[in-house]
């Protein structure tokens, strides 16, 4: 049985709740850890804190892209095909895109003092701003498309093209020269220990359940809009027969369970 | 605290602070004009 959903409170329930105070009591300890408890490092002095904002941020904006890439070979897949998997691709593509945001303001800021330019045309930089330029697309395309079946074919192939970048952006601190640092954590013998490697850690799964409360959120905000969607569609459709008036109510009839029938199938 | 750490942890909570009060009020402004019989989830 459904869940009721009182007007109210919008998006909300108990397990959103719950996910939402855990996650701010994540957050509250990352920053204690990491502004408070954490020493500054040999090399980087105070700049090291901002490796608790930005590695972690960057690594949910692949989560995100990686998930709505896997999402939309669901929907792709005959045997899986749900309008679930659709919502499912928009909404961590749209969260990614946000994480994406995220991890260029916070290396920029990180590399003005370390670097002494805001920005380079280093190549996991470059590919950084080209996987948000994409996803931004993207979100642009499923604006563009107001049907929503070829809406999801067209963008689920889309996102699975995009999401290629993916891996090429991960790894191109090890493919190319890149003046960008290599993986910190990654390797047999992490680079940083103690209080510096627990904060870090911790930052991840911070991470982790906020893109879980913000999935969760903007998932059902996809299944809102879709009913004023087809609330609309249903409204052109009976504005279009009026404005003809050539369609008698007995021809309409089986024409009206016709598309009932395939919006369910498409459900 | 460095200037520079504090930029990128008021980014970041700045960022993020928007983008969650953005989606709650699109959920909260969506189900709020729902008609009575379509308020639960499918």
């Amino acid at each position: 049985m459904a869940p009721r959903l009182p007007a109210y409170r919008g998006t909300s329930d108990r397990t959103t709740r719950i996910l939402g105070v855990t996650t701010l009591v994540l957050v509250a300890l990352t920053a204690w850890l990491g502004l408070v408890v954490s020493p500054p490092d040999q090399n980087q002095g105070q700049l090291v804190r901002l490796i608790y904002v930005h590695p972690a941020a960057a690594t949910t904006c692949y989560v995100g892209f990686g998930l709505c890439a896997l999402a939309s070979l669901a929907y792709l897949w005959p045997r899986t095909r749900s309008r679930r998997w659709d919502r499912l691709a928009v909404a961590s593509a749209e969260i990614g895109v946000v994480f994406c945001v995220l991890t260029l303001v916070t290396g920029s800021i990180w590399g003005r003092p370390t670097w002494g330019v805001w920005w380079t045309w280093d190549a996991r930089l470059t590919l950084t701003a080209l996987l948000l330029a994409v996803f931004i697309g993207y979100l642009a395309l499923r604006r563009a498309i107001s049907e929503p079946r070829t809406r999801a074919n067209v963008s689920a192939i889309v996102a699975v093209v995009c999401a290629l970048l993916v891996p090429v952006d991960h790894e191109a601190t090890t493919w190319w020269q890149t003046l960008h640092q290599g993986n910190t954590l990654l390797r047999p013998s992490p680079l940083i220990h103690g209080w510096q490697l627990l904060t870090m850690l911790l930052s991840f799964v911070t991470y982790g359940f906020l893109f879980t409360w913000l999935l969760v959120h903007r998932y059902r905000v996809e299944i809102l809009e879709d009913r004023f969607d087809e609330e609309g569609y249903d409204a052109a459709i009976a504005a279009r027969r009026a404005e003809g008036g050539v369609v008698t109510a007995d021809v309409a009839a089986p024409e009206a369970a016709a598309i009932s029938t395939e919006k369910a199938g498409h459900q | 605290m460095n200037g520079y750490v504090a930029a990128g942890w008021g980014a970041t909570v700045l960022i993020i602070a928007w983008y969650s009060w953005r989606t709650i009020r699109r959920g909260r402004v969506l189900s709020r004009n729902l008609p009575d019989g379509e308020k639960t989830w499918p």
